[in-house]
């Protein structure tokens, strides 16, 4: 008899060993987010869950996980809950339940979400009060129910919806820094290459503008020779016409207006 | 140009007519010639004719024929510098200016022609520059402009451009700005001087390439 209680408390032992989680010793992360080796959840209620997880999963982002455990953790419940969910989920939001069998005190609901980079102070503010209160209507649905199973369920479905919401919102957020980003990136990319675009163009211009320097001087240098330079007309056999010795005459006249009056009498 | 174009341009006598853009005219009659004739083949007009029109001693050519002193002591110092200026860009042509009260109904082209021939030639100096002398003849009374060149100038002006150049600056004449007409007129005398030359080294550039072709046929065919 003594035996068989020596044995049970080692086996017991051994389950409760087994069937807690501790901080560095985590087991792999359950495939459908239930981690209830006891089976403690009926399997209504696991399809259920499991299908409420999968939806804020694949629609949201949102990775929710429960954690039935038959014996208390030996890390405080959401420093344990914070781990595992990081542990196991690669997504940036998250939501844990988590049950200590038999424990009046559980189920507890814990949620939060991976530093996201780019939020600005009042964003972050906003976001966190807007995850407290999602997680306290979570836990204030869930624990009308009577039953912890209930208690549970209800709680996966509440934290699917709750943090499904939550997660467009950071997706929301997420996308338009991105795309601020993106822009100011394209801005920057537009600068580079406008930086880049000017330094080509002035590697053509400047030996460009040289050169017309230079155009421009020996053009000037050669008019001003030209200006200076006396010209030398060649001897010609003249055209001496009316047995003028000197000069043929030619035929430029021009009026720059008479001083005479139509009287005759001068003006001025 | 080098001196020794120069040189070589001096020995050489090209034929006036290649170079001559503007017509011949006669003084009398205004008849156009296309040969040189001793007579007008019109009204027969010779320089005797002038010499019976204008039967009075013509001064003598000089920078400023002004016996009514329309220019002041300035302005000839004014124009006498341009005119230097305008001479070492153009060492052989001579710029006259006479400013003179015509009669009514003197032809001012007439005149110049009659001037030109008449003015005592004294010494070999005068008679080296007569032939480029560029007289220009302001009749004061009549308000006329004319301009009248030696032979020898003569070949490398245009005529059509002095009579654009002296209507531009017809506003000094009007008002008898007499120095500043004239100063306007060196400026136009030197752009017509620099057309000419150009125009003359262009003719003579061709001619000489001509030459240097006849001669390398002329030395194939021997």
């Amino acid at each position: 008899m003594k035996l068989i209680i020596v044995l049970l408390l080692t086996f017991s032992g051994f389950l409760s060993a087994k069937n807690t989680l501790s901080l560095g010793d985590l087991p792999p992360a359950p495939e459908d987010g239930v981690h209830d080796p006891d089976q403690w959840l009926t399997s209504d209620s696991r399809i259920e869950i499991i299908r409420n997880i999968q939806i804020a999963k694949s629609k949201w982002n949102t990775e929710i996980y429960i954690v039935v455990l038959a014996d208390h953790p030996e890390a405080d419940a959401a420093i344990l809950a914070k781990e595992t969910a990081e542990a196991w989920g690669k997504g940036k939001l998250w939501g844990v339940v988590l049950h200590v069998i038999g424990d009046p005190e559980f189920p507890r609901f814990f949620a939060g979400r991976k530093e996201s980079f780019g939020w600005s102070d009042t964003q972050e503010e906003d976001f966190s009060k807007s995850l407290a209160k999602a997680l306290s209507d979570v836990e204030g649905r869930a624990m009308r129910e009577q039953d912890q199973r209930m208690q549970v369920e209800t709680g996966a479905r509440e934290f699917c919806e709750e943090l499904g919401y939550l997660g467009l919102v950071m997706t929301r957020i997420e996308k338009r820094y991105d795309q601020a980003r993106g822009a100011n990136l394209k801005v920057i990319q537009k600068q580079y290459s406008d930086r880049n675009f000017l330094k080509k163009l002035l590697m053509v211009l400047i030996p460009l503008l040289l050169l017309l320097t230079g155009i421009i001087i020996y053009l000037t240098r050669k008019r001003r020779k030209e200006a200076k330079a006396d010209f030398f007309f060649p001897e010609t056999s003249p055209r001496k016409r009316f047995l003028a010795p000197w000069s043929g005459g030619a035929d430029v006249i021009v009026d720059v207006g008479s001083r005479l009056r139509e009287d005759g009498s001068r003006k001025g | 140009m080098s001196q020794e174009k120069k040189e070589s341009r001096g020995r050489k006598v090209y034929r006036a007519k290649s170079f001559a853009l503007s017509v011949m005219s006669c003084p009398g009659c205004h008849l156009t010639l296309d040969q040189p004739a001793d007579r007008c083949p019109r009204c027969q007009y010779t320089r005797e004719v002038s010499m019976s029109k204008f039967a009075f001693p013509a001064p003598a050519m000089s920078r400023f024929i002004d016996p009514q002193n329309h220019l002041s002591e300035s302005d000839r110092e004014r124009i006498s510098k341009s005119l230097n200026d305008l001479a070492r860009k153009f060492p052989q042509p001579r710029i006259c200016f006479c400013i003179i009260d015509l009669p009514e109904g003197v032809d001012l082209r007439e005149f110049g022609f009659w001037l030109m021939n008449a003015s005592p030639v004294e010494g070999p100096e005068e008679a080296r520059v007569r032939p480029w002398t560029i007289l220009i003849v302001i009749d004061d009374i009549n308000g006329n402009v004319s301009v009248t060149p030696g032979y020898g100038i003569e070949p490398f002006l245009d005529d059509q451009s002095w009579v654009t150049q002296i209507r531009k600056d017809r506003q000094y004449f009007f008002a008898r700005d007499y120095g500043t007409a004239a100063l306007k007129t060196i400026e136009g005398a030197e752009l017509i001087l620099r057309e000419g030359a150009k125009r003359a080294e262009r003719k003579m550039d061709k001619s000489r390439s001509s030459k240097k072709r006849l001669k390398r046929k002329v030395r194939k065919s021997e």
